[in-house]
Order: C-alpha cells, then sequence, then structure tokens
C-alpha cells in the first residue's frame, strides 16, 4: 500500500511547446513529455541555451508553455490555481539562491508559511518546523542572522529550508551550485538527494554538474526541444 | 496579515535604497502640508461661522414664523381695526396670543366690515379661527423643546450724549444716527452669550448715573463701545408718530445698560436692543404694523444641526391646520439680512474644497511616481514571492498598502501640525500682523481671537478624501507590480 502512494505520479508534462517571439520566433520545446513518480530524483542536463531552465519554469508553473498540458498530484496547471499549487506543492531553489535581503534567514525560511497565511509567532508549528529545517541544515545559530551575512554554501542551504518550509511534493532545482566552489557543491548535492529520499520527495533537478546527474534516478538529456 | 508584513518592511526607509526613501519622505510631507492647509482652512472657516450662526440665533433665532401678505389681509388681523373692543387698533403678534378674545367685533356696535375685507376663517363650529394661537400650537405640539415667542423690530433715531471729565474740564459730545430697534429678550439664556462683559470704566460710569438714570434701557452693538461709549451714557430714543393734524416727533429716554457682538448681522452696527413694549409701541405708532419681517415669531431650540427637521415638521402641522398660506417658516440661512453672507461662504468653502481636492490629487500623484520606482527596485523580490506562491492579488495589495499608508501617514503628521498651529493661533495671528503692519484679521468680523478648534468635518475629509486619493495613486503601480511574470524576472537575475 506504501509502496503504491510512493509511486504515484506527481508530475505529468504532455505535449510542451514553448516558443519565444521577440525579436524573431524561435522553438525552444516542443511535443516534450515528463513524468515524475514521488520519491523520484530526476536531472536534466544540456547545452546552455537549449532551454533547460525554460523547461524548469514551465514545470514549476513559473512560466506557462505555448501548447500542451501540465498536471500536478492529478490536477491540471491553470491561470487561477498556479500560486496555490506553488505554494502547497512545490519548492524552488535558485542558482542565484534568490533570497529576501532585508530579512533574516528564519524570515526567510518562514515566508512560504506566511504566504500560506499559518501562524509564523514563536512556539507556532510553522516556526518550530523553519527552526528544524535550519537546523538540519546546520544553520540554526544563524537563524537570526541577515542573509547579507551568510556564505554562499549558506545561502543555499537556506534557501533549500525554504523550499521544504511548506513541505512540498516536488523540489525544482536550478543549477543549485553553479554559484559554488565543488567542495561546498558536494555539501548540498548530498543534502539535496539525502533530504528528498528521506522524505520521499520528488525532486527535479537542472544541472551541468555530472556529479549531481550521477546521483539522479533518471536523467535525461535536452537536446533538439525534447528530453532524451 | 503577510501583505502589510511586506508592504511596512518596503516602506521602512534603507540606505541602501536612498532614493525611493528621499522621494517617499518627500511625498508624505507634501500630502503633510496639503493636509495641514487644509485643516487650518477648515477649521478656522467651520468655527468663524459656527461663532456667526451662534452671535446670529442668538440675537434672533434658528427658525423664524413670519406673518404673510395673506395674514396681514385676513380678515382675522383686520378686524381690530373696525372693533371697539381693540379700541379701533391692530394687534400684534404678542397681543393676539395675549387676548382671549378672538373675535372682538361686534355687530350691534361695530360697522361691518368692509368689503375688501378676506372672508373670515372659520372653525367647525362657526368661531372666527385664531390663526396665532392655532401656530403656536402648531409649533409647541413639535416635541422638541420649541420655545416661541414673538418678536418685533421697527425704526427710530437715537442721540447718545457722552457726558467725560478730562482733568477738570467737563466735555461733551454727541453721537446720532437713525437705528433700528429689536426686542431684547433678558430672559433668553442664548442672548447673554452675545452680551459683552462690563469694563471697569462701564461699572463706574455706571454707578455714577445711578440716582437720575431712566427706567428704559438699551444694549448697543459693540461698534458703539469702540467708539468710547459707556455703559451709563444717557440717550434719547425719537420716533414719529401720526396725529389728527400731522406726524408728531415722539422721545423716549433711556440709558446705556450695556453691549452685545452683532456677529454678522449686516444693520448689526445699528441694531438697538430695547424692551419689546418700547418696540411695540413705537411700530405701532409708526404704522408699520403690515410691514413683511418687522414682527413674527422666534423659534428657540438647542440643537441647530436639526434645523430643517424642524422647519418641515413646522411646515406640515401649519399645512394641516390650514395656516400656510399665513405663515413663512425660515432658517437662520434663509434670514433675508443674513442669506448673502452665509450662501456666501458656503460658495468660498465650495470653491476651496475643490481646490484643496486638486491639490490633494497633485501632492497624491507623487505616490504614482514612488511606488513605479518601488516596483522596480523590488521587482526581484516580486519574483521570489510569486516562485513561492504569493498571488497577483497579494501583490497589488502589498504596493496599494504602501500607498494608502504613505496618504495616511501624510495625513496624520498633517493633521498633527494643524492641531499645534491651531493652538497657537493666536502667535501666527501676531507675526502675521506683525508681518503686514496692520492687524491681519479684522476683529469686527473676526473677532478678537481666530477659531482654534479643529474641525471634524474637515478631518474627515481631508483622511477620507487622502487615503482614496492614494489608493487610486496606488492602483496603477500596484497592477503593473502583479502582471509582472516571475519567469522573465528570475531568469532576468
Amino acid at each position: 500500500m506504501n509502496k503504491k502512494v510512493q509511486k504515484r505520479q506527481v508530475l505529468q508534462a504532455k505535449k510542451i511547446h514553448k516558443s519565444f517571439y521577440h525579436p524573431t520566433k524561435i522553438s525552444i520545446l516542443d511535443e516534450l513529455d515528463l513524468n515524475v513518480t514521488s520519491g523520484e530524483v530526476v536531472a536534466i542536463k544540456g547545452r546552455s541555451g537549449e532551454g533547460k531552465s525554460t523547461l524548469l519554469q514551465i514545470l514549476g508553473t513559473l512560466d506557462s508553455p505555448c501548447k500542451g498540458e501540465l498536471r500536478i498530484l492529478d490536477e491540471p496547471v491553470t491561470f487561477f490555481n498556479k500560486s496555490k499549487i506553488r505554494n502547497h506543492h512545490l519548492g524552488f531553489i535558485f542558482q542565484s539562491f534568490h533570497l529576501l535581503d532585508d530579512y533574516t534567514a528564519l524570515e526567510n525560511v518562514l515566508m512560504p508559511a506566511k504566504i500560506a497565511r499559518e501562524a509564523t509567532s514563536k512556539n507556532s508549528p510553522a516556526f518550530k518546523r523553519a527552526l528544524a529545517l535550519l537546523e538540519q541544515m546546520g544553520l540554526l545559530d544563524r537563524a537570526h542572522f541577515s542573509t547579507k551575512l551568510l556564505s554562499g554554501g549558506e545561502k543555499q542551504r537556506v534557501s533549500i529550508a525554504r523550499a521544504l518550509c511548506n513541505d512540498p511534493d516536488i523540489i525544482f532545482a536550478d543549477e543549485p551550485s553553479g554559484n559554488l566552489d565543488k567542495e561546498t557543491a558536494s555539501i548540498i548535492h548530498d543534502l539535496l538527494i539525502s533530504f528528498a529520499k528521506k522524505q520521499n520527495k520528488s525532486l527535479i533537478v537542472v544541472t551541468h554538474d555530472e556529479s549531481l546527474v550521477a546521483l539522479a534516478d533518471t536523467q535525461y538529456l535536452l537536446q533538439n526541444k525534447a528530453l532524451v | 496579515m503577510f501583505e502589510l508584513s511586506v508592504a511596512k518592511k518596503y516602506l521602512t526607509p534603507k540606505w541602501r535604497q536612498l532614493s525611493v526613501s528621499i522621494i517617499s519622505i518627500i511625498s508624505i510631507l507634501v500630502i503633510s502640508l496639503v493636509v495641514w492647509l487644509i485643516v487650518v482652512f477648515f477649521s478656522v472657516t467651520n468655527g468663524l461661522e459656527k461663532g456667526w450662526v451662534d452671535k446670529l440665533v442668538s440675537l434672533t433665532a434658528p427658525i423664524r414664523v413670519t406673518p404673510t401678505k395673506e395674514y396681514y389681509q385676513s380678515h382675522y388681523y383686520l378686524i381690530d381695526s373696525i372693533s371697539e373692543a381693540s379700541d379701533y387698533t391692530a394687534k400684534n403678534i404678542q397681543e393676539k396670543l395675549n387676548t382671549v378674545n378672538t373675535d372682538p367685533h361686534d355687530p350691534s356696535t361695530d360697522e361691518a366690515p368692509p368689503l375688501f375685507f378676506a372672508p373670515p376663517l372659520l372653525n367647525e363650529d362657526g368661531t372666527l379661527k385664531d390663526l396665532i394661537k392655532e401656530a403656536y400650537l402648531a409649533i409647541e405640539s413639535i416635541k422638541e423643546d420649541l420655545q416661541p415667542k414673538s418678536y418685533e423690530v421697527t425704526g427710530g433715531n437715537m442721540r447718545i450724549k457722552l457726558l467725560r471729565n478730562a482733568g477738570n474740564m467737563p466735555t461733551e459730545s454727541v453721537i446720532s444716527q437713525a437705528t433700528y430697534f429689536g426686542s431684547f429678550d433678558g430672559a433668553s439664556p442664548k442672548i447673554q452669550k452675545t452680551l459683552l462683559p462690563l469694563s471697569q470704566a462701564d461699572i463706574s460710569h455706571l454707578n455714577a448715573l445711578s440716582k437720575t438714570r431712566p427706567t428704559e434701557r438699551i444694549y448697543l452693538p459693540k461698534i458703539f463701545k469702540d467708539a468710547s461709549v459707556l455703559a451709563g451714557d444717557l440717550a434719547t430714543l425719537s420716533y414719529y408718530s401720526g396725529t389728527m393734524s400731522g406726524v408728531q416727533e415722539q422721545q423716549v429716554e433711556a440709558y446705556v445698560a450695556g453691549f452685545y457682538d452683532p456677529g454678522l448681522i449686516p444693520i448689526g452696527g445699528k441694531l438697538v436692543l430695547t424692551a419689546p413694549e418700547l418696540v411695540s409701541l413705537m411700530r405701532s405708532s409708526q404704522q408699520q404694523e403690515q410691514q413683511i419681517g418687522s414682527n413674527g415669531i422666534n423659534v428657540h431650540f438647542e440643537s441647530l444641526e436639526k434645523t430643517n427637521d424642524i422647519k418641515e415638521a413646522i411646515e406640515k402641522n401649519l399645512k394641516d391646520a390650514g395656516l400656510n398660506n399665513y405663515f413663512k417658516v425660515e432658517t437662520y440661512r434663509e434670514y433675508d439680512f443674513t442669506k448673502d453672507i452665509l450662501q456666501q461662504l458656503q460658495s468660498d468653502k465650495t470653491l476651496f474644497t475643490l481646490i484643496s481636492s486638486i491639490i490633494i490629487i497633485v501632492a497624491c500623484s507623487n505616490i504614482v511616481s514612488m511606488l513605479i520606482i518601488m516596483v522596480n527596485d523590488k521587482k526581484t523580490e516580486i519574483g521570489i514571492l510569486r516562485s513561492m506562491g504569493t498571488t497577483s492579488f497579494s501583490i497589488a495589495v502589498i504596493f496599494g498598502t504602501c500607498g494608502v499608508v504613505m496618504g495616511l501617514l501624510g495625513g496624520l503628521i498633517g493633521t498633527v501640525a494643524a492641531y499645534f498651529t491651531l493652538k497657537n493661533m493666536d502667535l501666527l495671528m501676531a507675526f502675521l500682523s506683525n508681518l503686514q503692519g496692520h492687524n491681519a484679521f479684522n476683529p469686527a468680523f473676526y473677532g478678537e481671537t481666530l477659531p482654534n478648534e479643529i474641525s471634524f468635518e474637515a478631518l474627515v475629509f481631508v483622511l477620507v478624501s487622502t487615503a482614496l486619493i492614494s489608493l487610486v495613486a496606488g492602483i496603477v503601480p500596484a497592477i503593473k507590480a502583479s502582471c509582472l511574470r516571475p519567469s522573465a524576472i528570475l531568469k532576468a537575475e
């Protein structure tokens, strides 16, 4: 029974097509299909400019395909439910961390909970969860630090904690170690993969880093507008 | 609330965003300045209007019921002039109210009513309808604790003799002028408000003449006080009375008992208050009985806000009693002698309201520019928040809130500044007077001090309009922010 639940499809992309029209029409993705099951770690690699980040943003509902259908947890993604899906079921990790500068590490981690209108006061479940996540990332002592004072590796770990705050079903990572040195990158990879496995979360990662690709359950190459 | 917490962060000035912070502070200060100006102007004008109206209704009443031409042509009014029981003399309102004999005409001794007399208005039992008593009944039946009281106004001359002792040299001078005489109701608590306190010189002068002064008293407008008239000065009031052979001047000796502030009544400088019986005597002697407005009923009550409702109620009762053709009901805003100035004041206020609304719009337009800069500055944060599930609506609310908060903050600072300005209005008046070399505000019109109470209406107007205009100003940047595509922002980063 548990195994069945673990293997349910969390993401289905069918015949995704994406073109950009300015300054001239360029087709980036065409008839692209992708299925991701729960707990699956998917790595997508490809040359620069091939459309990896565009694909990740479409899968993560941050961008819309020109054609095709996207379903997350069996629910079709529409203009009206995108924000809710993002807040409740998806987490994002970006290459340049994208932390909110005016907030502390803890406040950054709590932000998805705030957006979900959860109580975030001291001792609230969300607050405890955020502290636990920072502890798991080894950043408990940095909880009240302004994010401006953190190193690149620390920032990325805060970003991972933030992505996990609302207990998402799918985590999207766009070059998560692109701005980090090799050693820190390795730590981040281990953290990400082990966390996804332990929590049975799906992880879709776009990367050039072969070491990270090697850790994935499924590997795709984005080539000629499709995944191979 | 999530949106408020983010808006608060954005509104907190930061060195890192110096340009946005400076523009925000300037926008808030401009709004404060406008709010300050509007609140001070409206508080002063509302205070002046209130003061003028208070004095006006103290000397007159919030509502006046005056007999119309139909009343003076009615059988009820004219019948006294051909009745022996009335001494062949028409009665004024007070006399009509006091008489027990509504129909004094005795067909056996008095001549028959001439043909030009209007047909008598009769009750169901055939008796003559008592128009005045029924009018009083129509007024008193309204459950607002109304106090109807008759008044009379007439014209005449007044000559005041000023006897002074300059050193050991007695001097005598005279002030003489044509004057209106009005009824003084000493029992009215309202009229006490308009009476000016007597100075030490007034009291000494009054006491010096205590044994020789005549019985009749007059109260003069304050302009006479400025012309060195003292309480206790003697005056001769004169009027003309028709006799069999011609017109004869009648004189009444009186003394100045005090002074009052006439406010904005245009004839205020010439309106002398004296005993109602004396005014009645002068009026009837000069055959001014049918002069519209010279005799009527003042209707006193406490709450001026109810004036229009009470007027409607009186009109309804008069109509129900079949008396609406015989009496005209007017509020203090409709009196012939104040209508123009109150309407002008209202027009000035309306004009300033329009001008101030435009100034608020201009001041709030700064908010649009500031918020657009802020949206550009916060693009990445908008993208990050969107990636975490913030809706476009929430983003719009965040920037809309920033606009409203800035407007309200400006409004609050302006209100506090206006409060302190009003509390120190005397200093401001003295400063402006020094600057101009003469009184900045003529005490004859504005009083010794300008009103310094903050106007609640002005406050509500300015705060609500500022909040609304700020909200409208925030809509464009808010829509711009909500329409930003997170993918485009995050990709650009």
